[in-house]
């Protein structure tokens, strides 16, 4: 899994990086900087909590890109 | 403009129109020291410094909430007299949780109420927020005249909380009243009576709240108390599995009484303050009725030009410099969000209501950081369903009070009208 901001909608509140500083960083500009490309599976059930953090629910999973044999 | 040191910032005066005082702070004295050891933040860039900065700057130990029983209150967290503990000691005890806490348990009681209050889980709630709204002016349509506060605005978001915590009907009547009692505390000077009248009916909540806890115990409900009952918290630092543990009973009630009050009247507030605006900008009226695409944005207006909560406060857990002043350790910090979403650094023309502004999401009506309101969706979408309701059914809506009869709450905290007399022909 990947984690996806939409940055239109997100308001900076730092809700992620506080709540999940381990996947999300806190960028220059105050703004959420994801900091891993791959989330195992089995972490779904935290990963569901990371997106009700969000105010704004401006975030989202992704299906990770299969990776190149 | 008028000497920054020339206000008196407790006073009623000041208090019931706060905003001369906060242009001549942002002008002349942005960090001021309003009483010794008391320092008032008033700018926008400022006040987001302090709200990301948590080990700096604590909630906990009353930092947070400004129990404002004049100047002396806010340099020091306040003790309540002896009459009043007595009465509260019947009660829960308190625990720092959610606006009241800090790192590293903060965010592990706030990650609790995070699912039941998220955008998604919150929009599922829109048909019973539009019924509870609809039955509230089904109340009041005949009589072509509304008092907003009492029959609407404060009606909202108690009955609306009451039934996200699973209040049962023959309880409501019993429950409002306690809600209305003891947030009374929060109301800036009280008499002696009715800070003992506050006190006793926040003690009968906090023991109604714990009776139902101990019964969700047993059988856990599918509402926010039965959420809490069944969450596990990390005790430590560790991450070790078998160091999650149960929250007790006091802190459960901490953190549903905070969601409670916060929930109640800073809606009530916005939705009051909301309606005096539009009435005070006709245009921007004609516009919203016209498009309530632009409800929405009119809410964060509404946030920021008067913000429900005009303050809230820290303790420097170090020495630290902001804006070239030196705060001490133990300094109360007072951050004013009502100055800072109308400093002109940030916004455009900023005691101006436009509902169309382009960056109407920035005020800090909500706060920032680690502690930016977790109810804010629940927030949003109560003021919205209200706005669409009340400009559906209602036309022609007219102050039914000479305008310089309208009065503010001696509350260095909210932004509070106490009545709003209104007129209406039905739409």
């Amino acid at each position: 899994m990947k984690i996806k901001i939409n940055l239109n909608a997100c308001l900076k509140t730092g809700q992620c990086y506080y709540t999940f500083p381990e996947w999300v960083s806190r960028g220059e500009d105050d703004g959420p900087n994801p900091t891993k490309d791959e989330i195992p599976d089995e972490q779904l059930e935290d990963l569901n909590e990371l997106i009700a953090c969000c105010p704004v629910g401006a975030i989202r999973l992704a299906k990770s890109e299969p990776k190149e044999k | 403009m008028k000497s920054v040191h020339s206000f008196n910032p407790f006073s009623e005066d000041t208090i019931s129109c706060p905003y001369p005082f906060y242009d001549a702070m942002r002008q002349q004295d942005p960090v001021h020291e309003a009483a010794p050891g008391v320092f008032f933040i008033s700018k926008y860039d400022t006040i987001n410094k302090v709200l990301r900065d948590p080990h700096t700057f604590k909630s906990g130990e009353g930092a947070a909430f400004l129990n404002f029983q004049g100047e002396e209150g806010l340099a020091t967290p306040t003790r309540p007299p002896e009459v009043i503990q007595k009465i509260l000691d019947k009660g829960q005890p308190s625990r720092d949780t959610l606006l009241s806490g800090d790192p590293p348990h903060h965010v592990r009681y706030r990650s609790l109420v995070n699912r039941p209050l998220s955008p998604g889980r919150v929009a599922k709630l829109k048909p019973m927020v539009t019924t509870v709204v609809d039955e509230l002016i089904d109340n009041f349509i005949e009589d072509g005249k509304v008092e907003l506060v009492s029959q609407f605005a404060m009606m909202v978001p108690l009955t609306v909380v009451s039934i996200t915590l699973g209040v049962p009907t023959e309880d409501l009547e019993k429950y409002k009243d306690w809600s209305v009692r003891s947030v009374a505390t929060l109301a800036g000077q009280l008499t002696p009576e009715k800070a003992i009248d506050a006190a006793t009916a926040s003690v009968e909540l906090q023991n109604y709240i714990a009776a139902k806890v101990e019964e969700a115990r047993k059988d856990p409900p599918d509402n926010l108390i039965g959420n809490l009952v069944q969450a596990h918290m990390l005790e430590d630092e560790t991450g070790d599995e078998k160091n999650y543990r149960p929250l007790d009973t006091p802190e459960i009630v901490s953190v549903v009484q905070q969601l409670l009050v916060a929930g109640q009247e800073t809606v009530n507030y916005l939705i009051t303050s909301l309606t005096l605006l539009l009435l005070d900008n006709p245009k921007q009226m004609t516009a919203v009725r016209n498009d309530f695409s632009l409800i929405p944005k009119m809410v964060e207006e509404g946030i920021r030009i008067e913000s429900p909560i005009q303050a809230l406060g820290r303790f420097a857990t170090k020495d630290v410099e902001l804006e070239g002043k030196v705060i001490p350790k133990g300094s109360r910090v007072v951050m004013l969000y009502g100055c800072a979403n109308r400093d002109e650094a940030k916004f455009k023309d900023p005691s101006k209501f436009d509902v169309q502004r382009d960056d109407l999401t920035d005020h800090v009506g909500f706060g920032a950081g680690p502690h930016y309101c977790i109810g804010s969706a629940l927030a949003r979408l109560e003021s919205r369903i209200a706005f669409e309701r009340l400009l559906t059914r209602l036309k022609n809506i007219r102050l039914d009070q000479p305008r310089d009869s309208l009065r503010y709450q001696y509350n260095f905290i909210f932004r509070a009208l106490t009545e709003l007399n209104l007129r209406f022909d039905k739409a």
